[in-house]
């Protein structure tokens, strides 16, 4: 997209358009942009079906819903569907925990991929780098379902590998499945696992675009590979960490379901570090049924995520305009 | 620099874009909203206005339609097309209605059916209870029709066949929405034990009267679990089959659970319907006591399995007992059919007779969903499903040939054909007390037929003792915020309480703190008042 409108740039704001009417500015712009609107029509389409015409049913986050009386039926009830998101320590506890855990994805997983992404690209045989995305990438496919297995089979305390080596070493076996203190690294290491694949290639492929003359040019001025690194490869990929860090601070407030849900079993003794907004609003629903507070916990997480996108953006505009998203 | 420059053009782009697009999809996007709500008042009208036509009299002048009935997966399911397309050969003879059938795995069946409700899916019948696609959340979500006048209608003999005072237990707010299935009511706690393992170990299972005595018999299973890796039980997750079962200590639970966790219990004899928390009860302590002894002297495993894993574990004969909270009549040989071993079951009621409560009744019913078209075919189908045993049977049972043939017709024993099994069979839900009055169906072992196990059972509800609340059903409209926090509470701590996880004279009382500031308070005072009121209504 960025090479499209550089190509062609857009009349600058305050030009007078001599004596043409709106309409015809309008068909003029229309037909030429024709190729660039019918490529974007697909995914413009996409978001208004799934995400813009959904919102009319925001409206049952603020009514007593009932399937029989349907939308326009249901009574009216104000604020009262927020009320269990925000009415016991168990509500701060899952935002905390959802901020917490997905802050600490963020980093995670932007940091080892693009540490991922490096060495791959310092790698000079393309077979080899080739097998390593590959392997690396084949995590992302696997359901956390499986992995769940995965974790149970390492972790579960009579049989698991882990307590196995542990108690071969002579020290006592931990029952994982009842501390949840361990949980924070646990569930890192395991997102970790299975997204790290998909980023470095988003990283490497950022890599790729970078021209390889400044390379060639420092490689004459006798920087080392480190040194490269430091000073080309780094300050280049930041417009690119800056957008998905952005979008990923839009989604901190939705965890990740089967992670939170699945691989840890619904343990309740570990909720303590493992109950995220969505697993409690889940636990709920499954209760009562009611689905007017799903909406409500959808919309809260919406609303903040929103917020927290333009608040991050400002601040990047605030140090560097030309890095911010908008 | 350009690229932010391009980035804000592509999003003004991105925007012309979409309000072209307003325009297309706006007719696409308004009949589904206003769809909604049409076929709902077109199936109420109908509902009230029912046509007065009687059902055996005159089945030529109906119109035909097709039921959908929903219900819950427990066994293999591959043949339910051709088990509806036998079922309506006799429905459409008998009612002029074609049965369809949607079995729904039990791993999904709350979500899933909870969905196919929200979408205004066309479903007829369902199967709904107290443990699964709540009951009590349906009739406050608006997803089931009442039936006190459809059931006396197009239903009479099945009507009939439930006391008035049993029928109470499907109502709410003296509305009737569950149409109850005649099955065991008395819920009574126990152990099948593998008949194998009884002889290894000599056990007098005529001893096993409560959790204590299974103590030193669990100890010699366990002294030999390094050689023959058995565990003395296991059980399923995450909150199924433990020592706090409030029928066994007397109490009634009320239909009251967060999944299969009781939280609320009510004295079965106390006229005065004192409810309370489980957690302030005496007899509580000492029965979170006996998990933590089964707990720490490793009878059961760390960690609960799945229900799927504890199915596999125990036909792989990792288990010396299955933990069952209704050691009714019959119940080994239903084991049998689902693990392959023999069992001996054993039931315990040391502390107070088998109770009959709202929760226990209301544990099997149906009901009439929203989406129903038309609702007085769906009684007439529930009509034949609790009286023409050849219906029944198709529905439990299968085909006559293919699934299951005589083993004995004279005393109505059945048995698999040739070359089937258990793990085999194409359609074996194992469930007839899901689809109607389970003393119509036949029986599975000769031995049920020789002990007579539906009349046993017969015999067994009329001399349980019935709770002073039954009948009583908790409308939980005014609180389902504070249901929404109790049942984190109870996943959190009283579940890893009843499982024998964490030490009892920690926990207990943060169980209970934490109780009050999810709103326990509020949530007590309000079930308490709809106690007392239904007990003024009841004079």
């Amino acid at each position: 997209m960025l090479e499209l409108t550089r190509s062609k740039p857009i009349q600058p704001i305050g030009e007078k358009p001599g004596q043409q009417s709106v309409w015809t500015r309008w068909r003029k712009r229309l037909r030429k942009n024709a190729t660039r609107l019918l490529m974007a029509a697909p995914a413009v389409i996409w978001i208004f079906l799934f995400s813009y015409i959904p919102m009319f049913g925001l409206v049952i986050a603020f009514q007593d819903y009932r399937f029989d009386k349907g939308i326009f039926g249901s009574t009216w009830v104000g604020l009262q569907n927020f009320r269990f998101l925000v009415s016991t320590e168990d509500g701060f506890r899952m935002t905390f925990n959802t901020l917490f855990m997905n802050g600490l994805f963020i980093i995670t997983n932007t940091v080892a991929s693009i540490t991922v992404a490096i060495l791959l690209y310092r790698i000079q045989r393309r077979f080899v780098t080739r097998f390593y995305q590959a392997t690396m990438f084949f995590p992302y496919f696997i359901s956390w379902v499986i992995v769940q297995a995965f974790v149970f089979a390492l972790l579960n305390s009579d049989t698991g590998l882990i307590n196995q080596q542990l108690t071969r070493m002579g020290a006592d076996p931990v029952q994982w499945y009842s501390s949840p203190e361990h949980w924070r690294w646990i569930l890192t290491v395991a997102n970790l696992w299975k997204s790290v694949g998909f980023w470095s290639i988003v990283y490497f492929a950022g890599m790729m675009a970078i021209s390889p003359e400044l390379y060639e040019a420092a490689q004459v001025d006798g920087a080392n590979g480190w040194q490269q690194t430091l000073y080309i490869t780094l300050p280049l990929l930041v417009p690119l960490v800056i957008i998905n860090v952005l979008l990923s601070i839009g989604r901190i407030f939705y965890a990740d379901f089967g992670l939170f849900y699945i691989v840890t079993r619904d343990q309740g003794l570990l909720y303590k570090t493992t109950d995220v907004i969505d697993t409690y609003v889940f636990r709920g629903l499954q209760r009562t049924g009611k689905i007017g507070m799903a909406s409500a916990a959808g919309f809260y997480q919406a609303v903040v995520g929103f917020v927290l996108v333009f608040l991050s953006n400002w601040i990047v505009r605030r140090i560097d305009p030309d890095r911010s998203l908008f | 620099m350009s690229q932010s420059l391009s980035r804000r053009q592509f999003i003004k782009l991105a925007g012309t874009a979409a309000s072209g697009a307003v325009l297309a999809a706006c007719t696409g996007a308004v009949p589904p909203s206003s769809s909604t709500t049409a076929p709902t008042s077109a199936s109420k009208t109908e509902a009230t206005t029912a046509p007065e036509t009687a059902p055996t009299t005159a089945p030529a002048e109906l119109p035909e339609v097709e039921l959908n009935y929903y219900f819950l997966a427990w066994g293999p399911m591959q043949d339910a097309q051709f088990v509806a397309d036998e079922m309506s050969k006799i429905t459409l003879e008998q009612i002029k209605a074609r049965v369809k059938l949607t079995p729904m795995d039990w791993s999904a069946f709350n979500e899933k059916l909870q969905l196919a409700l929200a979408a205004g899916e066309a479903i007829d019948l369902m199967f709904t209870c107290t443990w699964a696609n709540n009951f009590y959340a349906n009739v406050s979500n608006g997803n089931l029709l009442p039936l006190d006048d459809l059931l006396p209608q197009y239903a009479p003999k099945y009507w009939a066949s439930i006391k008035p005072d049993i029928w109470n237990a499907g109502r709410v707010k003296s509305k009737l929405y569950g149409a109850i299935n005649e099955q065991i009511w008395a819920s009574i706690l126990g152990f099948d034990v593998r008949k194998d393992i009884v002889e290894k170990y000599k056990w007098d299972v005529s001893k096993l009267k409560s959790f204590e005595d299974y103590i030193p018999f669990f100890d010699a299973i366990k002294k030999d679990q390094s050689s023959t890796g058995m565990w003395p039980t296991g059980w399923f997750a995450p909150d199924e089959k433990q020592t706090w079962w409030p029928s066994y200590w007397g109490y009634d639970d009320l239909g009251l659970a967060t999944g299969t966790q009781p939280y609320v219990s009510l004295k079965y004899d106390d006229p005065s319907l004192k409810a309370s928390f489980c957690v302030e009860v005496p007899e509580y302590k000492t029965a979170i006591d006996l998990a933590r002894t089964y707990y720490t002297a490793g009878y059961l495993p760390s960690e609960p399995t799945s229900g799927e894993d504890f199915v596999a574990n125990m036909k792989a004969g990792k288990y010396a007992c299955v933990p069952i909270n209704s050691a009714k009549p019959g119940r080994a040989s239903e084991d049998k059919a689902k693990y392959g071993f023999d069992f001996v079951s054993v039931p315990m009621t040391p502390n107070a007779p088998p109770i009959i409560g709202t929760g226990s009744v209301a544990a099997t019913m149906n009901g009439i969903a929203r989406t129903c078209k038309n609702p007085e075919r769906a009684a007439m189908l529930l009509e034949l499903l609790n009286t023409n045993v050849d219906l029944y049977t198709l529905i439990c049972k299968g085909i006559e040939g293919t699934h299951w043939v005589w083993q004995d017709k004279s005393k109505k024993v059945i048995g698999f054909p040739e070359g089937v099994t258990a793990e085999k069979s194409t359609y074996n839900p194992n469930t007839d007390w899901m689809f109607g009055n389970q003393f119509n169906a036949p029986f599975v072992t000769m031995e049920q037929a020789e002990d007579d196990v539906w009349n046993a059972t017969r015999e067994l509800n009329e001399s349980a003792a019935v709770s002073a609340a039954m009948g009583f059903a908790f409308v939980q409209d005014p609180v389902t915020t504070e249901i929404s926090q109790i049942a984190t509470v109870n996943a959190e701590v009283g579940v890893p309480l009843s499982q024998g996880r964490v030490d009892p004279e920690k926990t207990m009382p943060e169980y209970l703190k934490k109780l009050k500031d999810a709103g326990g308070e509020k949530f007590l005072t309000e079930l308490q008042n709809q106690l007392d009121e239904w007990k003024k209504s009841q004079k």
